[in-house]
Protein backbone atom coordinates (compact mmCIF):
# COMPACT_ATOMS: atom_id res chain seq x y z
CA UNK A 1 0.00 0.00 0.00
CA UNK A 2 1.38 3.80 -0.75
CA UNK A 3 -0.07 6.75 0.15
CA UNK A 4 -3.31 7.01 2.77
CA UNK A 5 -5.59 4.73 2.83
CA UNK A 6 -9.46 6.27 3.79
CA UNK A 7 -12.11 4.05 5.01
CA UNK A 8 -15.52 5.33 5.94
CA UNK A 9 -18.12 3.67 7.90
CA UNK A 10 -22.07 4.11 7.83
CA UNK A 11 -23.96 2.69 10.77
CA UNK A 12 -26.70 3.90 13.18
CA UNK A 13 -25.89 5.40 16.69
CA UNK A 14 -25.45 2.65 19.03
CA UNK A 15 -24.06 0.35 16.95
CA UNK A 16 -20.89 1.01 18.38
CA UNK A 17 -19.54 2.44 15.02
CA UNK A 18 -17.27 4.83 16.47
CA UNK A 19 -16.10 2.19 19.48
CA UNK A 20 -14.98 -0.13 16.50
CA UNK A 21 -13.62 2.98 14.21
CA UNK A 22 -10.74 3.43 17.12
CA UNK A 23 -10.31 -0.08 17.86
CA UNK A 24 -9.44 -0.17 13.90
CA UNK A 25 -7.33 2.85 14.66
CA UNK A 26 -5.55 1.41 17.30
CA UNK A 27 -4.86 -2.64 15.30
CA UNK A 28 -3.13 -0.46 11.98
CA UNK A 29 -1.12 1.28 14.71
CA UNK A 30 -0.14 -2.22 16.52
CA UNK A 31 0.06 -3.53 12.47
CA UNK A 32 3.27 -0.75 12.31
CA UNK A 33 0.98 1.74 10.45
CA UNK A 34 2.79 5.38 11.47
CA UNK A 35 -0.26 7.64 11.02
CA UNK A 36 -3.66 6.08 11.83
CA UNK A 37 -6.70 8.33 12.69
CA UNK A 38 -10.26 7.67 13.96
CA UNK A 39 -12.79 10.50 13.28
CA UNK A 40 -16.37 10.64 14.39
CA UNK A 41 -18.32 12.59 12.68
CA UNK A 42 -19.96 15.31 14.43
CA UNK A 43 -23.85 15.42 14.50
CA UNK A 44 -27.19 14.44 16.07
CA UNK A 45 -25.38 10.88 17.76
CA UNK A 46 -29.33 9.91 19.00
CA UNK A 47 -29.63 6.08 18.64
CA UNK A 48 -30.72 4.73 15.55
CA UNK A 49 -30.01 7.88 13.62
CA UNK A 50 -27.02 7.38 10.67
CA UNK A 51 -24.34 8.57 11.27
CA UNK A 52 -20.72 7.97 9.78
CA UNK A 53 -17.00 7.73 11.23
CA UNK A 54 -13.82 7.36 9.33
CA UNK A 55 -10.43 5.98 9.38
CA UNK A 56 -7.22 7.05 7.89
CA UNK A 57 -4.04 4.70 7.59
CA UNK A 58 -0.74 5.33 6.48
CA UNK A 59 3.20 4.17 6.66
CA UNK A 60 3.68 7.78 7.49
CA UNK A 61 2.19 10.42 9.76
CA UNK A 62 -0.85 12.10 8.49
CA UNK A 63 -1.35 15.57 8.45
CA UNK A 64 -4.51 15.47 6.54
CA UNK A 65 -7.72 16.06 9.14
CA UNK A 66 -10.26 16.31 7.69
CA UNK A 67 -13.45 14.45 7.09
CA UNK A 68 -13.44 11.21 4.04
CA UNK A 69 -14.50 12.24 1.13
CA UNK A 70 -12.66 9.80 -1.48
CA UNK A 71 -12.92 6.93 1.12
CA UNK A 72 -10.68 3.28 -0.56
CA UNK A 73 -13.33 1.48 1.55
CA UNK A 74 -16.58 1.71 2.91
CA UNK A 75 -17.97 -0.40 5.45
CA UNK A 76 -21.72 -0.63 5.84
CA UNK A 77 -22.85 -1.53 9.19
CA UNK A 78 -26.64 -1.18 8.56
CA UNK A 79 -28.04 -2.27 6.18
CA UNK A 80 -31.02 -0.79 5.68
CA UNK A 81 -28.64 2.39 4.68
CA UNK A 82 -27.42 1.02 1.58
CA UNK A 83 -31.25 -0.11 1.04
CA UNK A 84 -32.49 3.02 1.03
CA UNK A 85 -29.79 4.55 -0.52
CA UNK A 86 -27.34 3.53 -3.01
CA UNK A 87 -25.47 6.48 -3.66
CA UNK A 88 -25.08 8.06 -0.64
CA UNK A 89 -23.07 4.79 0.65
CA UNK A 90 -20.58 4.30 -2.35
CA UNK A 91 -20.28 8.56 -2.97
CA UNK A 92 -16.87 9.43 -3.37
CA UNK A 93 -15.70 4.86 -3.48
CA UNK A 94 -12.58 4.76 -5.61
CA UNK A 95 -13.02 2.52 -8.44
CA UNK A 96 -11.09 -0.49 -7.08
CA UNK A 97 -12.29 0.29 -3.72
CA UNK A 98 -13.95 -2.01 -1.23
CA UNK A 99 -17.12 -2.23 -0.38
CA UNK A 100 -18.02 -4.26 2.79
CA UNK A 101 -21.64 -4.84 3.81
CA UNK A 102 -23.52 -6.38 7.23
CA UNK A 103 -25.71 -8.75 5.18
CA UNK A 104 -28.18 -12.14 5.62
CA UNK A 105 -30.57 -10.75 2.24
CA UNK A 106 -29.08 -11.62 -1.01
CA UNK A 107 -32.06 -9.76 -2.71
CA UNK A 108 -29.75 -6.68 -1.69
CA UNK A 109 -26.74 -7.57 -3.99
CA UNK A 110 -28.81 -7.54 -6.91
CA UNK A 111 -29.37 -4.12 -6.43
CA UNK A 112 -26.26 -2.73 -5.80
CA UNK A 113 -24.20 -0.47 -8.24
CA UNK A 114 -20.52 0.11 -7.65
CA UNK A 115 -17.65 2.20 -8.96
CA UNK A 116 -15.94 0.02 -11.75
CA UNK A 117 -13.42 -2.18 -10.24
CA UNK A 118 -14.54 -2.38 -6.66
CA UNK A 119 -14.71 -5.51 -4.93
CA UNK A 120 -17.86 -6.43 -2.59
CA UNK A 121 -17.54 -8.40 0.54
CA UNK A 122 -20.29 -9.89 2.59
CA UNK A 123 -20.89 -10.76 6.29
CA UNK A 124 -24.09 -11.18 8.83
CA UNK A 125 -22.58 -9.45 11.61
CA UNK A 126 -26.45 -9.25 12.80
CA UNK A 127 -26.50 -13.29 13.36
CA UNK A 128 -23.21 -13.31 15.00
CA UNK A 129 -24.07 -10.32 17.65
CA UNK A 130 -27.54 -12.45 18.16
CA UNK A 131 -25.88 -15.35 18.72
CA UNK A 132 -22.86 -14.36 20.81
CA UNK A 133 -25.69 -12.31 22.73
CA UNK A 134 -23.25 -9.03 21.85
CA UNK A 135 -25.35 -6.22 23.08
CA UNK A 136 -25.09 -2.85 25.08
CA UNK A 137 -28.06 -1.46 26.56
CA UNK A 138 -30.08 -3.53 24.49
CA UNK A 139 -28.37 -2.67 20.91
CA UNK A 140 -26.32 -5.25 18.68
CA UNK A 141 -22.93 -3.41 18.51
CA UNK A 142 -23.42 -4.64 14.65
CA UNK A 143 -19.85 -2.56 13.75
CA UNK A 144 -17.74 -5.13 16.10
CA UNK A 145 -17.97 -7.91 13.59
CA UNK A 146 -17.41 -5.52 10.60
CA UNK A 147 -13.55 -5.57 11.67
CA UNK A 148 -13.48 -8.69 11.34
CA UNK A 149 -14.97 -8.56 7.32
CA UNK A 150 -12.61 -5.72 6.72
CA UNK A 151 -9.93 -7.39 7.99
CA UNK A 152 -10.73 -9.87 5.37
CA UNK A 153 -11.48 -8.02 2.38
CA UNK A 154 -8.52 -5.60 2.68
CA UNK A 155 -5.91 -7.73 4.37
CA UNK A 156 -4.52 -4.24 5.72
CA UNK A 157 -4.67 -5.58 9.67
CA UNK A 158 -4.51 -8.74 10.68
CA UNK A 159 -6.59 -10.54 12.99
CA UNK A 160 -3.74 -10.59 16.10
CA UNK A 161 -3.43 -6.94 15.96
CA UNK A 162 -7.31 -6.68 16.05
CA UNK A 163 -7.37 -8.50 18.97
CA UNK A 164 -4.48 -6.67 20.63
CA UNK A 165 -6.79 -3.60 20.23
CA UNK A 166 -9.86 -4.80 21.70
CA UNK A 167 -8.50 -6.73 24.88
CA UNK A 168 -6.48 -3.17 25.62
CA UNK A 169 -9.80 -1.48 24.97
CA UNK A 170 -12.37 -3.90 27.36
CA UNK A 171 -12.25 -5.75 30.05
CA UNK A 172 -11.64 -9.86 30.04
CA UNK A 173 -14.69 -11.31 29.53
CA UNK A 174 -16.28 -8.62 27.32
CA UNK A 175 -13.43 -8.58 24.63
CA UNK A 176 -13.60 -11.88 24.45
CA UNK A 177 -16.60 -12.08 23.16
CA UNK A 178 -15.62 -8.96 21.33
CA UNK A 179 -12.93 -10.90 19.74
CA UNK A 180 -15.03 -14.11 19.26
CA UNK A 181 -17.20 -12.07 17.25
CA UNK A 182 -14.39 -10.42 15.03
CA UNK A 183 -13.06 -13.86 14.80
CA UNK A 184 -16.20 -15.74 13.26
CA UNK A 185 -16.83 -12.33 10.73
CA UNK A 186 -13.30 -13.12 9.67
CA UNK A 187 -14.33 -16.80 8.57
CA UNK A 188 -17.33 -15.94 7.08
CA UNK A 189 -16.92 -13.39 5.49
CA UNK A 190 -17.21 -14.01 1.57
CA UNK A 191 -16.74 -12.20 -1.68
CA UNK A 192 -20.09 -11.20 -3.55
CA UNK A 193 -20.29 -11.82 -7.49
CA UNK A 194 -21.81 -9.03 -9.20
CA UNK A 195 -23.41 -8.96 -12.88
CA UNK A 196 -21.42 -6.24 -15.32
CA UNK A 197 -24.14 -4.32 -15.34
CA UNK A 198 -23.92 -3.24 -11.82
CA UNK A 199 -20.34 -1.71 -11.91
CA UNK A 200 -21.13 1.85 -12.88
CA UNK A 201 -18.74 5.07 -13.15
CA UNK A 202 -17.80 6.48 -9.42
CA UNK A 203 -20.29 8.41 -7.82
CA UNK A 204 -18.91 11.90 -7.11
CA UNK A 205 -17.78 12.75 -3.35
CA UNK A 206 -20.59 15.00 -1.90
CA UNK A 207 -19.15 18.75 -2.54
CA UNK A 208 -19.47 21.32 0.46
CA UNK A 209 -22.65 23.83 0.58
CA UNK A 210 -22.17 26.92 -0.06
CA UNK A 211 -23.61 29.56 1.94
CA UNK A 212 -24.94 32.73 -0.21
CA UNK A 213 -23.86 35.71 0.76
CA UNK A 214 -26.12 38.46 2.75
CA UNK A 215 -25.91 41.96 1.87
CA UNK A 216 -29.22 43.15 2.89
CA UNK A 217 -32.26 41.62 4.41
CA UNK A 218 -33.98 40.78 1.42
CA UNK A 219 -31.26 38.44 0.57
CA UNK A 220 -32.27 36.45 3.18
CA UNK A 221 -33.66 32.66 2.06
CA UNK A 222 -37.85 32.88 3.54
CA UNK A 223 -38.35 31.20 7.25
CA UNK A 224 -38.06 27.68 6.84
CA UNK A 225 -41.40 25.84 7.88
CA UNK A 226 -41.91 22.51 8.11
CA UNK A 227 -45.06 20.46 7.27
CA UNK A 228 -46.10 17.79 10.03
CA UNK A 229 -45.45 14.23 8.89
CA UNK A 230 -44.96 10.97 9.79
CA UNK A 231 -41.80 9.61 9.54
CA UNK A 232 -39.86 13.02 9.53
CA UNK A 233 -36.25 11.13 9.66
CA UNK A 234 -37.75 8.50 7.61
CA UNK A 235 -38.69 4.21 8.09
CA UNK A 236 -37.22 4.15 11.80
CA UNK A 237 -38.68 0.72 11.80
CA UNK A 238 -35.46 -0.37 10.26
CA UNK A 239 -33.57 0.34 13.46
CA UNK A 240 -35.44 -3.01 14.83
CA UNK A 241 -33.25 -5.94 15.21
CA UNK A 242 -36.59 -7.72 17.33
CA UNK A 243 -40.34 -6.65 17.07
CA UNK A 244 -43.38 -7.08 19.14
CA UNK A 245 -45.77 -9.05 18.44
CA UNK A 246 -49.04 -9.08 19.97
CA UNK A 247 -51.11 -12.16 20.67
CA UNK A 248 -54.40 -11.62 20.59
CA UNK A 249 -55.51 -14.15 22.67
CA UNK A 250 -54.00 -12.95 25.47
CA UNK A 251 -54.42 -9.02 24.81
CA UNK A 252 -57.56 -7.32 27.05
CA UNK A 253 -57.50 -4.25 25.44
CA UNK A 254 -55.77 -2.50 28.53
CA UNK A 255 -54.05 -0.29 26.35
CA UNK A 256 -51.10 0.35 28.44
CA UNK A 257 -48.46 -0.30 25.46
CA UNK A 258 -50.66 2.32 23.35
CA UNK A 259 -49.94 4.70 26.34
CA UNK A 260 -46.60 4.16 27.46
CA UNK A 261 -45.08 3.82 23.39
CA UNK A 262 -42.70 6.56 23.51
CA UNK A 263 -43.20 6.82 19.56
CA UNK A 264 -47.17 7.12 19.55
CA UNK A 265 -46.70 3.95 16.87
CA UNK A 266 -49.73 1.85 17.99
CA UNK A 267 -52.81 2.94 17.44
CA UNK A 268 -56.00 1.32 18.43
CA UNK A 269 -57.84 -0.56 15.63
CA UNK A 270 -61.81 -0.91 14.98
CA UNK A 271 -62.31 -3.42 17.56
CA UNK A 272 -60.38 -2.10 20.28
CA UNK A 273 -57.41 -3.80 19.84
CA UNK A 274 -53.79 -2.10 20.25
CA UNK A 275 -52.06 -2.42 16.67
CA UNK A 276 -48.79 -1.89 16.32
CA UNK A 277 -47.47 0.27 12.89
CA UNK A 278 -43.99 -1.45 12.07
CA UNK A 279 -42.91 0.97 9.25
CA UNK A 280 -42.33 3.29 12.47
CA UNK A 281 -42.30 1.04 15.88
CA UNK A 282 -38.10 1.16 16.56
CA UNK A 283 -37.82 -2.16 18.74
CA UNK A 284 -37.48 0.02 22.15
CA UNK A 285 -39.43 -3.18 23.88
CA UNK A 286 -41.24 -0.64 26.31
CA UNK A 287 -44.69 -2.56 25.55
CA UNK A 288 -42.91 -5.68 25.67
CA UNK A 289 -42.39 -4.86 29.43
CA UNK A 290 -44.90 -3.05 30.27
CA UNK A 291 -47.78 -5.39 28.83
CA UNK A 292 -49.39 -6.77 31.95
CA UNK A 293 -50.55 -9.62 30.18
CA UNK A 294 -47.27 -11.02 29.09
CA UNK A 295 -49.18 -10.52 25.42
CA UNK A 296 -46.23 -9.30 23.68
CA UNK A 297 -43.31 -11.31 22.16
CA UNK A 298 -40.22 -9.86 20.60
CA UNK A 299 -39.55 -11.99 17.91
CA UNK A 300 -35.64 -11.67 16.09
CA UNK A 301 -36.74 -9.16 12.58
CA UNK A 302 -35.35 -10.67 9.06
CA UNK A 303 -33.75 -8.24 7.51
CA UNK B 1 -46.52 13.74 18.30
CA UNK B 2 -45.97 11.52 15.35
CA UNK B 3 -43.86 8.47 14.82
CA UNK B 4 -41.30 8.29 12.68
CA UNK B 5 -39.00 10.63 14.80
CA UNK B 6 -35.79 10.97 15.30
CA UNK B 7 -35.65 10.26 18.92
CA UNK B 8 -33.83 7.17 20.11
CA UNK B 9 -35.35 4.15 21.19
CA UNK B 10 -37.41 4.61 24.29
CA UNK B 11 -36.96 8.11 24.99
CA UNK B 12 -38.97 9.23 27.82
CA UNK B 13 -38.75 12.77 26.80
CA UNK B 14 -40.92 12.25 23.69
CA UNK B 15 -43.28 9.82 25.97
CA UNK B 16 -43.68 13.09 27.97
CA UNK B 17 -44.25 15.42 25.19
CA UNK B 18 -46.50 12.88 23.53
CA UNK B 19 -48.96 13.49 26.50
CA UNK B 20 -48.70 17.31 27.46
CA UNK B 21 -49.85 17.55 23.72
CA UNK B 22 -52.47 15.41 24.18
CA UNK B 23 -53.91 17.21 26.71
CA UNK B 24 -53.16 21.14 25.39
CA UNK B 25 -54.82 20.20 21.97
CA UNK B 26 -54.07 21.81 18.14
CA UNK B 27 -54.34 25.79 19.93
CA UNK B 28 -51.17 25.22 21.26
CA UNK B 29 -47.36 26.81 20.79
CA UNK B 30 -44.04 25.46 21.30
CA UNK B 31 -40.55 27.11 21.53
CA UNK B 32 -37.96 24.98 22.69
CA UNK B 33 -34.16 26.40 22.82
CA UNK B 34 -31.57 23.90 21.73
CA UNK B 35 -32.06 20.13 23.26
CA UNK B 36 -32.73 17.02 22.40
CA UNK B 37 -36.16 18.12 21.64
CA UNK B 38 -35.28 20.07 18.72
CA UNK B 39 -33.36 17.13 17.01
CA UNK B 40 -36.05 14.58 17.41
CA UNK B 41 -38.60 16.98 16.33
CA UNK B 42 -37.24 16.44 12.63
CA UNK B 43 -35.18 18.07 10.55
CA UNK B 44 -36.57 20.96 7.93
CA UNK B 45 -38.47 19.96 5.93
CA UNK B 46 -40.21 17.92 7.73
CA UNK B 47 -41.26 18.14 11.41
CA UNK B 48 -42.64 15.43 13.72
CA UNK B 49 -45.27 17.66 16.01
CA UNK B 50 -48.44 18.69 14.70
CA UNK B 51 -48.41 22.54 16.17
CA UNK B 52 -46.42 25.46 15.76
CA UNK B 53 -42.98 24.77 17.03
CA UNK B 54 -40.19 27.47 16.82
CA UNK B 55 -36.50 26.29 17.59
CA UNK B 56 -34.54 28.56 19.66
CA UNK B 57 -31.52 29.70 20.71
CA UNK B 58 -30.02 28.05 23.96
CA UNK B 59 -30.64 30.56 26.72
CA UNK B 60 -34.00 31.91 24.95
CA UNK B 61 -36.68 29.81 25.43
CA UNK B 62 -38.98 32.19 27.83
CA UNK B 63 -37.81 34.97 26.12
CA UNK B 64 -38.93 33.93 23.15
CA UNK B 65 -41.84 32.23 24.38
CA UNK B 66 -42.69 35.59 26.69
CA UNK B 67 -42.61 37.66 22.69
CA UNK B 68 -45.01 35.09 21.79
CA UNK B 69 -47.15 35.75 24.42
CA UNK B 70 -47.15 39.34 23.78
CA UNK B 71 -47.18 39.17 19.89
CA UNK B 72 -50.84 36.70 20.80
CA UNK B 73 -51.75 39.60 22.92
CA UNK B 74 -51.70 41.93 20.48
CA UNK B 75 -53.64 39.99 18.06
CA UNK B 76 -56.40 39.48 20.37
CA UNK B 77 -56.00 35.80 20.75
CA UNK B 78 -56.97 34.60 23.43
CA UNK B 79 -57.45 30.56 23.49
CA UNK B 80 -53.68 29.94 22.38
CA UNK B 81 -51.60 27.92 24.94
CA UNK B 82 -47.54 29.08 24.38
CA UNK B 83 -45.64 26.40 25.98
CA UNK B 84 -41.98 26.28 26.58
CA UNK B 85 -40.29 23.01 26.18
CA UNK B 86 -36.77 22.43 26.86
CA UNK B 87 -34.16 20.17 28.70
CA UNK B 88 -32.86 20.87 31.87
CA UNK B 89 -29.58 21.93 31.08
CA UNK B 90 -31.45 24.84 29.09
CA UNK B 91 -33.28 25.19 32.24
CA UNK B 92 -31.31 24.87 35.41
CA UNK B 93 -28.06 26.58 33.54
CA UNK B 94 -28.04 28.47 30.95
CA UNK B 95 -31.79 29.31 30.72
CA UNK B 96 -32.15 29.84 34.10
CA UNK B 97 -32.11 33.98 34.21
CA UNK B 98 -34.31 34.08 31.14
CA UNK B 99 -36.88 31.75 32.84
CA UNK B 100 -36.47 33.39 36.01
CA UNK B 101 -37.43 37.03 34.75
CA UNK B 102 -40.26 35.73 32.90
CA UNK B 103 -41.96 33.86 36.12
CA UNK B 104 -41.09 37.29 38.12
CA UNK B 105 -43.33 39.13 35.73
CA UNK B 106 -45.61 36.31 35.72
CA UNK B 107 -45.75 35.81 32.02
CA UNK B 108 -49.08 33.98 30.98
CA UNK B 109 -47.03 30.57 29.56
CA UNK B 110 -46.59 27.23 30.60
CA UNK B 111 -42.62 26.16 30.93
CA UNK B 112 -42.05 22.47 30.85
CA UNK B 113 -38.69 21.64 31.76
CA UNK B 114 -38.20 17.76 30.66
CA UNK B 115 -35.66 16.47 32.67
CA UNK B 116 -33.18 13.72 31.65
CA UNK B 117 -30.40 15.06 34.42
CA UNK B 118 -27.70 15.47 31.80
CA UNK B 119 -26.66 17.82 28.62
CA UNK B 120 -27.97 14.71 26.18
CA UNK B 121 -28.18 15.94 22.53
CA UNK B 122 -24.96 16.55 22.82
CA UNK B 123 -23.23 13.22 24.44
CA UNK B 124 -24.40 13.47 28.25
CA UNK B 125 -22.52 15.95 30.00
CA UNK B 126 -23.12 17.05 33.18
CA UNK B 127 -25.84 19.71 34.10
CA UNK B 128 -26.95 21.64 37.54
CA UNK B 129 -29.80 19.07 37.08
CA UNK B 130 -27.28 16.15 37.45
CA UNK B 131 -27.75 14.16 40.35
CA UNK B 132 -25.00 13.31 42.72
CA UNK B 133 -23.14 10.06 41.98
CA UNK B 134 -23.94 10.02 38.42
CA UNK B 135 -21.75 9.30 35.76
CA UNK B 136 -21.30 11.94 33.40
CA UNK B 137 -18.78 12.32 30.05
CA UNK B 138 -17.36 15.27 32.41
CA UNK B 139 -18.03 13.47 35.42
CA UNK B 140 -16.47 10.11 35.05
CA UNK B 141 -15.92 9.66 38.86
CA UNK B 142 -19.23 10.52 39.45
CA UNK B 143 -21.24 14.15 40.04
CA UNK B 144 -19.81 15.48 43.52
CA UNK B 145 -22.47 17.93 43.46
CA UNK B 146 -26.35 17.63 44.65
CA UNK B 147 -29.08 17.96 41.82
CA UNK B 148 -30.39 21.74 41.49
CA UNK B 149 -33.87 21.62 42.86
CA UNK B 150 -35.53 23.73 39.98
CA UNK B 151 -39.04 23.03 41.15
CA UNK B 152 -38.54 24.71 44.33
CA UNK B 153 -36.72 27.56 43.04
CA UNK B 154 -39.56 28.47 40.61
CA UNK B 155 -42.04 27.98 43.65
CA UNK B 156 -40.08 30.79 45.50
CA UNK B 157 -40.91 32.91 42.54
CA UNK B 158 -44.60 32.48 43.95
CA UNK B 159 -45.91 31.72 40.77
CA UNK B 160 -49.70 30.45 40.42
CA UNK B 161 -48.39 27.11 39.67
CA UNK B 162 -45.67 24.53 39.88
CA UNK B 163 -46.07 20.76 39.54
CA UNK B 164 -43.52 17.99 39.27
CA UNK B 165 -44.02 14.58 37.40
CA UNK B 166 -42.55 11.82 35.31
CA UNK B 167 -42.83 10.41 31.87
CA UNK B 168 -43.90 7.18 33.56
CA UNK B 169 -47.24 8.52 35.00
CA UNK B 170 -48.34 9.61 31.73
CA UNK B 171 -52.30 10.09 33.36
CA UNK B 172 -50.15 12.09 36.42
CA UNK B 173 -48.61 14.39 33.59
CA UNK B 174 -52.05 14.68 31.51
CA UNK B 175 -53.77 15.67 34.45
CA UNK B 176 -51.46 18.28 36.03
CA UNK B 177 -51.08 19.78 32.25
CA UNK B 178 -54.97 19.78 31.80
CA UNK B 179 -54.88 21.69 34.86
CA UNK B 180 -51.79 24.02 34.27
CA UNK B 181 -53.93 25.18 30.93
CA UNK B 182 -56.84 26.54 33.08
CA UNK B 183 -54.71 28.62 35.17
CA UNK B 184 -53.55 32.43 34.09
CA UNK B 185 -50.11 33.50 34.15
CA UNK B 186 -46.88 31.55 34.42
CA UNK B 187 -47.01 27.80 34.99
CA UNK B 188 -44.12 25.25 35.68
CA UNK B 189 -44.16 21.61 35.35
CA UNK B 190 -40.79 19.71 35.52
CA UNK B 191 -41.09 16.15 34.77
CA UNK B 192 -38.41 13.55 35.09
CA UNK B 193 -37.47 11.74 31.81
CA UNK B 194 -35.48 8.66 31.88
CA UNK B 195 -33.13 8.64 29.10
CA UNK B 196 -31.46 5.01 28.11
CA UNK B 197 -28.57 6.28 26.32
CA UNK B 198 -27.57 8.56 28.75
CA UNK B 199 -28.65 7.00 32.13
CA UNK B 200 -27.10 3.63 30.89
CA UNK B 201 -30.07 0.98 30.72
CA UNK B 202 -31.85 -1.10 28.39
CA UNK B 203 -34.25 0.49 26.45
CA UNK B 204 -37.02 -1.66 27.36
CA UNK B 205 -36.58 -0.29 30.97
CA UNK B 206 -37.54 3.47 30.32
CA UNK B 207 -40.76 3.06 31.99
CA UNK B 208 -40.16 0.85 34.66
CA UNK B 209 -36.55 3.10 35.50
CA UNK B 210 -39.08 6.12 36.48
CA UNK B 211 -41.42 4.20 37.91
CA UNK B 212 -38.92 3.12 40.35
CA UNK B 213 -37.52 6.60 40.97
CA UNK B 214 -40.70 7.79 42.11
CA UNK B 215 -41.70 4.31 44.02
CA UNK B 216 -38.57 4.62 45.83
CA UNK B 217 -39.05 8.47 46.82
CA UNK B 218 -35.67 9.70 45.11
CA UNK B 219 -37.97 11.74 43.10
CA UNK B 220 -41.36 13.37 44.13
CA UNK B 221 -44.56 14.26 42.17
CA UNK B 222 -46.49 17.35 43.95
CA UNK B 223 -47.93 20.40 43.14
CA UNK B 224 -47.66 23.55 44.28
CA UNK B 225 -50.99 25.70 43.70
CA UNK B 226 -51.37 29.29 44.93
CA UNK B 227 -48.05 28.30 47.66
CA UNK B 228 -49.66 25.58 49.17
CA UNK B 229 -47.91 22.05 48.81
CA UNK B 230 -49.52 18.74 47.93
CA UNK B 231 -47.59 15.29 47.12
CA UNK B 232 -49.54 13.67 44.68
CA UNK B 233 -50.95 10.44 45.06
CA UNK B 234 -48.08 7.91 43.74
CA UNK B 235 -45.64 9.70 46.24
CA UNK B 236 -48.29 9.73 48.98
CA UNK B 237 -49.02 5.81 48.50
CA UNK B 238 -45.27 5.55 49.58
CA UNK B 239 -45.58 7.85 52.52
CA UNK B 240 -48.52 6.40 53.88
CA UNK B 241 -47.79 2.68 52.83
CA UNK B 242 -43.93 2.37 54.01
CA UNK B 243 -43.84 -1.49 52.44
CA UNK B 244 -44.66 0.24 49.39
CA UNK B 245 -41.77 2.03 49.30
CA UNK B 246 -38.81 0.86 47.00
CA UNK B 247 -35.39 0.81 48.33
CA UNK B 248 -33.42 3.53 46.43
CA UNK B 249 -31.00 0.64 45.86
CA UNK B 250 -33.04 -0.94 43.41
CA UNK B 251 -33.70 2.35 41.26
CA UNK B 252 -29.54 2.86 41.18
CA UNK B 253 -28.35 -0.46 40.63
CA UNK B 254 -30.68 -1.10 37.66
CA UNK B 255 -28.67 1.83 36.15
CA UNK B 256 -25.32 1.91 34.51
CA UNK B 257 -24.79 5.73 35.42
CA UNK B 258 -24.20 5.10 39.18
CA UNK B 259 -21.96 2.05 38.68
CA UNK B 260 -19.34 4.22 40.69
CA UNK B 261 -21.34 4.41 44.04
CA UNK B 262 -20.48 2.59 46.84
CA UNK B 263 -22.83 0.73 48.91
CA UNK B 264 -21.48 3.32 51.71
CA UNK B 265 -22.75 6.17 49.56
CA UNK B 266 -26.22 4.48 48.55
CA UNK B 267 -27.01 3.91 52.65
CA UNK B 268 -26.40 7.35 52.94
CA UNK B 269 -28.81 8.08 49.79
CA UNK B 270 -31.57 6.33 51.79
CA UNK B 271 -30.94 7.76 55.07
CA UNK B 272 -31.26 11.36 52.92
CA UNK B 273 -34.52 10.17 51.54
CA UNK B 274 -35.74 9.01 54.39
CA UNK B 275 -35.38 12.29 56.20
CA UNK B 276 -36.74 13.73 53.35
CA UNK B 277 -39.58 11.64 53.05
CA UNK B 278 -40.45 12.88 57.15
CA UNK B 279 -40.21 16.01 56.52
CA UNK B 280 -42.79 16.08 53.29
CA UNK B 281 -45.17 14.21 55.38
CA UNK B 282 -45.17 17.07 57.54
CA UNK B 283 -45.69 19.89 55.10
CA UNK B 284 -48.27 18.42 52.55
CA UNK B 285 -51.29 20.78 52.63
CA UNK B 286 -49.26 23.31 53.86
CA UNK B 287 -48.12 26.76 52.25
CA UNK B 288 -44.35 26.07 51.24
CA UNK B 289 -43.45 29.56 52.35
CA UNK B 290 -43.52 32.02 54.99
C1 LIG C 1 -25.10 28.71 23.53
C2 LIG C 1 -25.05 27.27 23.16
N1 LIG C 1 -24.13 26.45 23.73
C3 LIG C 1 -24.09 25.15 23.42
C4 LIG C 1 -24.98 24.61 22.52
C5 LIG C 1 -24.89 23.14 22.15
N2 LIG C 1 -26.00 22.36 22.72
C6 LIG C 1 -27.09 22.06 22.00
S1 LIG C 1 -28.21 21.11 22.83
C7 LIG C 1 -27.18 21.05 24.17
C8 LIG C 1 -27.55 20.25 25.38
C9 LIG C 1 -28.91 20.52 25.89
O1 LIG C 1 -29.07 19.89 27.12
P1 LIG C 1 -30.48 19.92 27.84
O2 LIG C 1 -31.00 21.29 27.90
O3 LIG C 1 -30.38 19.18 29.13
O4 LIG C 1 -31.41 19.09 26.83
P2 LIG C 1 -31.20 17.58 26.36
O5 LIG C 1 -30.32 17.60 25.15
O6 LIG C 1 -30.62 16.83 27.49
O7 LIG C 1 -32.56 17.11 26.00
C10 LIG C 1 -26.01 21.80 23.96
C11 LIG C 1 -24.92 21.94 24.93
C12 LIG C 1 -25.92 25.48 21.93
N3 LIG C 1 -26.83 25.04 21.05
N4 LIG C 1 -25.93 26.80 22.25
S1 LIG D 1 -30.49 11.28 24.28
FE1 LIG D 1 -32.04 10.74 25.82
S2 LIG D 1 -33.47 12.48 25.90
FE2 LIG D 1 -32.24 12.66 24.01
S3 LIG D 1 -33.53 11.73 22.41
FE3 LIG D 1 -32.14 10.14 23.24
S4 LIG D 1 -33.32 9.13 24.89
FE4 LIG D 1 -34.32 11.07 24.41
MG1 LIG E 1 -30.96 17.25 29.50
Amino acid sequence: MSGIFEVRWHGRGGQGVVTASRILAVAAFNEGFVGVQSIPWIGAERRGAQIEAYNRISRTPILLHSQVYAPDAVIVVDPSIISEDNNAVVRGLKSGGFLVINTARSNIISSLRVPEGCSVYLVDATSICLELDLQVAGLEVLAMPMLGAFAKATSLVSLKSLEESITSSFEAELAKKNVDAVVKAYESTRKAHLMPEQYVPPVPPSKPIRIPEIHHWTDLPPVPVSTPSKGSIGNTGDWRTRKPVIDKEKCNKCLFCWMYCPEATINIDDSGFPQIDYNYCKGCEVCFNECPRKAISMVVEEK
Amino acid sequence: MLPGNSACQGCGSTLALRWVLKALGKKTVIVNPASCGCVYVGLYPRTAVSVPYIQMAFAAGPAAASGMVGGLEAQGKKDVTVICWAGDGGTADIGVSSLSGSAERNTNYIYFCYDNEAYMNTGTQRSGSTPAGAWTTTTPLGKKESKKDMALIMAAHRVPYVATSCSSYPADLYGKTKKAKLIQGMRYIHILTPCPPGWRFDTGLAVKIGRLAVQSGMWLLYEVENGVFRLSPPSRKILENPEKRVPVKEYIRAQGRFRGMSENEITLLQEMIDSKLEKVAELDGKPLFF
